[in-house]
Order: C-alpha cells, then sequence, then structure tokens
C-alpha cells in the first residue's frame, strides 16, 4: 500500500480533477465513424475476402463449363431400342404349365404337317 | 454507462463486423483514450488524429483479440500507448502548445471566464508536469490518478508487474512534487 506525503496528496487531487476537464470534440465522433467500414475490417472477416475470389472463379468456371455444352450437337440417340421382355400374363403362364402337365407331343417338335407325317411313315416301317 | 457484460457482447459483435456495435465502444471509449492521449502529446489536434488512429486500428486489430481473460479496455490502451511512443518517436521532440487545448467542465457547462481561465490554467500546468516524466511514469501516472484504473488494469496495459507499477507511480510523484514545488504550485 502507497503512502503518499501531503504535497503527494495535493498533486493526486489536481491530477485527480483533469478527469472532469479534458474533453474531446463533437465532431470527433462523426469522423471515425464515416471512416471505419471503408478503410479497415476486423480481421476474423479476412478468411471472407479470400474465399469470396475462390468461390467466384469456381461459381465463373461452372458457368463457362455449362454454357460449352450448349453450344454443342446433341449426342446421336441409339438406333436400336433396347427390347424390354414383358411379363407373361397370368393366362399365358396356366397355359404354359397345362400344356407341361399334358406331355410332348410330335405336333410339339414338328409344326410342319407334311414333315410329321414323313415322321410317321418312316416309323411305320419299323 | 455500460455494464461489463454489456461491453463484452458489443465487442463479440464487432468482432463479427458489426460496425454499430464498435460505434457504441467508440463512444464509450473515446474520451477516456482521448484524454490519455491528451495529457501525452500535449496538442488537442494531434491527440484527436490519434484517438481517431487508435480506434481505426483496433476495428482492423479486432478479428485478433480474444476476450477470454482479457480486458478490452487494457487492449485498447495499449494501443493508443504504442500510437503514442510511434508519435514521439517520429517527432523526436516534445514541443508545448499551451494555446491549443479546449476545455470542457462536465459538471458545469458554463463556466464563467474566471473559471475557465483558471481551469485552463491549471489543467496546463499537470499536463507540462507530466511533460517532464518519462514515457513509463507519465502512462502509469495518467492510467492511475486521471483515469483512475486499478494497478492490475495498469500492469495489463503497460506489461509490467503490479510491484513496479507501485515504484513508477511513486516515482512520478516525486518528481512531480519536486516540479511543483520549484515552480511554487502547490498552494
Amino acid at each position: 500500500m502507497n503512502t503518499f506525503s501531503k504535497e503527494e496528496q495535493k498533486i493526486i487531487q489536481k491530477l485527480e480533477a483533469q478527469k472532469n476537464s479534458v474533453q474531446p470534440s463533437q465532431q470527433l465522433l462523426s469522423k471515425i465513424i464515416a471512416r471505419l467500414p471503408v478503410e479497415e475490417q476486423p480481421q476474423s472477416f479476412m478468411w471472407v475476402r479470400f474465399a469470396l475470389p475462390v468461390v467466384a472463379v469456381v461459381l465463373v468456371a461452372a458457368v463457362f463449363a455449362g454454357t460449352r455444352f450448349v453450344g454443342q450437337t446433341p449426342l446421336p440417340v441409339p438406333t436400336q431400342t433396347p427390347v424390354i421382355e414383358q411379363p407373361l400374363s397370368i393366362a399365358a403362364i396356366e397355359a404354359e404349365q397345362a400344356q407341361i402337365d399334358r406331355g410332348l407331343t410330335f405336333e410339339d417338335f414338328f409344326a410342319d404337317e407334311k414333315q410329321m407325317q414323313e415322321v410317321e411313315t418312316t416309323l411305320a416301317g419299323f | 454507462m455500460k455494464t461489463p457484460e454489456e461491453l463484452k457482447e458489443l465487442v463479440q459483435q464487432a468482432k463479427y463486423g458489426d460496425s454499430g456495435a464498435f460505434s457504441s465502444l467508440y463512444d464509450f471509449y473515446l474520451t477516456p483514450i482521448f484524454r490519455f492521449i491528451y495529457f501525452r502529446v500535449r496538442s488537442k489536434e494531434d491527440a484527436e488524429d490519434l484517438t481517431q488512429h487508435v480506434f481505426v486500428k483496433a476495428w482492423g486489430a479486432l478479428g485478433d483479440f480474444e476476450q477470454e481473460g482479457k480486458s478490452f479496455s487494457a487492449w485498447l490502451y495499449r494501443i493508443a500507448r504504442n500510437t503514442t511512443i510511434d508519435y514521439w518517436r517520429k517527432k523526436k521532440s516534445t514541443p508545448l502548445d499551451p494555446a491549443s487545448p479546449i476545455f470542457h467542465n462536465k459538471q458545469d457547462r458554463n463556466p464563467g471566464p474566471g473559471e475557465l481561465a483558471e481551469q485552463k490554467e491549471e489543467a496546463e500546468l499537470i499536463r507540462d508536469a507530466l511533460g517532464i516524466l518519462n514515457e513509463d511514469q507519465q502512462a502509469i501516472v495518467t492510467l492511475k490518478f486521471i483515469e483512475g484504473l486499478s494497478n492490475a488494469e495498469i500492469s495489463a496495459i503497460v506489461g509490467k508487474s503490479e510491484g513496479a507499477i507501485r515504484q513508477a507511480q511513486s516515482r512520478g510523484l516525486k518528481v512531480l512534487r519536486l516540479h511543483f514545488k520549484e515552480n511554487n504550485l502547490l498552494v
């Protein structure tokens, strides 16, 4: 703890009295506010300064790439469309099943009647 | 008057680029920072220029300021002190400018001519007396007795121990006492 002499205490009082006697001029307020946002920005926003140009470049590149595709002739459309197998109907499945149950006949192998007769004639010879 | 929480919130907002929040901080700290500089450059115009410079610098460096456990006012005073040291380094002399300051009394906005003259004279005497102290003593005596800061706060500003602060105050006061005595000012 400091102990001050009477003379020092007088000086301290004089110093303390200065707190209420000195004021800046009113213009000082407006001066600084006008200067702030334009000239300086907090450095916590420095990343924005660097990030924004990068984002801008990426966007421009993307737009440029897009316009290049727009300018090109469209790719040729394939002439043969792929065959898509239609699923069998229930009736068709039932008919097929019935045929299997019935067993295979010559008619199943020889759709041509003439050919079938020839086979029958040949078989009759044995 | 703002509470420490309000000030902390304003500092946080200003850190994120809110110039309105920074304006509020400016309103709050303008006078003490100006006064601190004023008693060390002894010219109102220079003090105003330097004060502006301090706040523009602070705005630019606010991103680096970490609030946790640190005082914004101490940080601001440190910028003010360095700005003043740079000022003298550039000037390399200590010209006195007794005619320039304009003094206002907060308690009485319209003091009589005699009172104003007396007040002005007193302030000039104090200013000139502070001018004979070394840089450390000047800063410490101004912060302690004019600004009314605690030794801990001053320690954070000038980067010296509280013991060293007390010592500088004591030595500064002794120098001032001799000066006042020699000039028959202790009446």
